[in-house]
């Protein structure tokens, strides 16, 4: 015999049937349990309460769900399924477009550079000749250089200072 | 044409396929998330972008795991849960509206769930402390109670383990017993009819 009330939680339990559980407060039970709720009318006044609300509880919810469902709006949903997708394609379609436009303009960027380095490894060299011989003489003429008149400078334009005469003993 | 048929060609984009399956499953995803969120235009809103998101990613969808229903609830109690906690606006009750000297719109709307509950007695009680309990909990009840769910697929839809689920509705019963017991602790079954209880 459970010397014990049980707890409401496991008496709350107990009218709950579990999936695959048989029907019934018995066969939810442990034999402990079972013994006690035979002798004990107060943990049976709960577990009968609980039954009662099961059945009202669904009662209750069938009731109130009874109400009268709104038109169903198919052109709202519809609307924002495509609006969705509309954004979707014109999203990827900016995002392609635009990654066109910016290799377009890279490569634009990069053109004249790369058209010169392309051009320097690509070109091919000048075919190197050897000079040819010198078959005639080739006189030189001086080309005469043009004779101004300058007049002649009234001053020097650099004068020597005199030097001190040097002294006959000065070498010995 | 079958369910399966016509998921084929909604994925293909086919657009008679796809408002099919909205108008076959569009009156019983709204009652599930109204019973979820307690309010009609949130509902509404919710099971919209429910079916957008689902035939975005209809492609996504595996046969194999379940119908299209059960995918698509999965996909709505998450956004239902979501919508719950983006609630950032408080509702106004009747009481403070007309205080402002404000009426509401319709003040009877069919769609109002005290209405539908009124012509039910005392399940108006056992509704109005389905309120009250923790929202983990009454989304765990809602979908044993009014889905007739397994722990299972309870556990798929909501994240958890099974054990966690079946935890979840437990607790919950174990709440809307304490909402609903009488100060005097008369057994609810024997009282039939029960009284409305203060928000503890």
């Amino acid at each position: 015999m459970r010397e014990r009330h049980p707890r409401e939680i496991e008496l709350a339990r107990l009218g709950d049937r579990g999936d695959g559980e048989a029907a019934g407060t018995e066969a939810n039970c442990s034999n402990p349990m079972a013994e006690h709720l035979r002798w004990c009318a107060r943990c049976r006044s709960v577990v009968a309460d609980y039954d009662w609300l099961q059945e009202e509880l669904a009662a209750t919810l069938a009731a109130a769900a009874e109400i009268p469902a709104p038109r169903p709006q198919w052109w709202a949903v519809r609307e924002r399924v495509f609006a969705g997708r509309r954004r979707q394609t014109a999203g990827w379609r900016i995002s392609a477009l635009s990654g066109v436009v910016l290799a377009i303009c890279m490569t634009f960027s990069a053109f004249p550079i790369q058209s010169a380095t392309v051009a320097a490894l690509t070109s091919s060299p000048e075919p190197m000749v050897a000079p040819a011989p010198i078959t005639a003489n080739v006189t030189l003429v001086a080309t005469p250089t043009p004779t101004t008149e300058m007049p002649p400078p009234s001053t020097p334009a650099f004068i020597l200072p005199p030097t001190p005469p040097q002294s006959e003993t000065e070498g010995i | 044409m079958t369910d399966t048929e016509t998921i084929a060609r909604a994925i293909d984009g086919d657009e008679t396929a796809q408002r099919t399956l909205y108008e076959t499953h569009q009156a019983a995803t709204f009652r599930l998330a109204y019973l979820l969120l307690q309010n009609t235009c949130d509902a509404e809103e919710v099971v919209q972008d429910a079916f957008v998101y689902a035939f975005r990613n209809l492609h996504r969808y595996d046969a194999a795991r379940g119908s299209f229903y059960v995918w698509l609830r999965v996909i709505l109690v998450s956004r239902c849960r979501n919508k719950r906690r983006r609630r950032i606006l408080p509702s106004i009750s009747l009481d403070v509206l007309e205080a402002t000297g404000q009426t509401p719109a319709d003040p009877k709307p069919a769609s109002d769930p005290v209405n539908v509950l009124e012509r039910l007695g005392v399940r108006r009680v056992v509704w109005e402390a389905l309120q009250q309990i923790s929202p983990g909990a009454r989304d765990a009840l809602i979908l044993r109670y009014y889905e007739g769910l397994p722990y299972a697929e309870i556990a798929d839809i909501l994240g958890c383990s099974s054990d966690a689920a079946r935890s979840r509705v437990v607790h919950g019963k174990a709440q809307l017993r304490r909402l609903l017991t009488a100060p005097d602790g008369e057994p609810i079954h024997e009282r039939g009819i029960v009284r409305p209880v203060e928000v503890r």
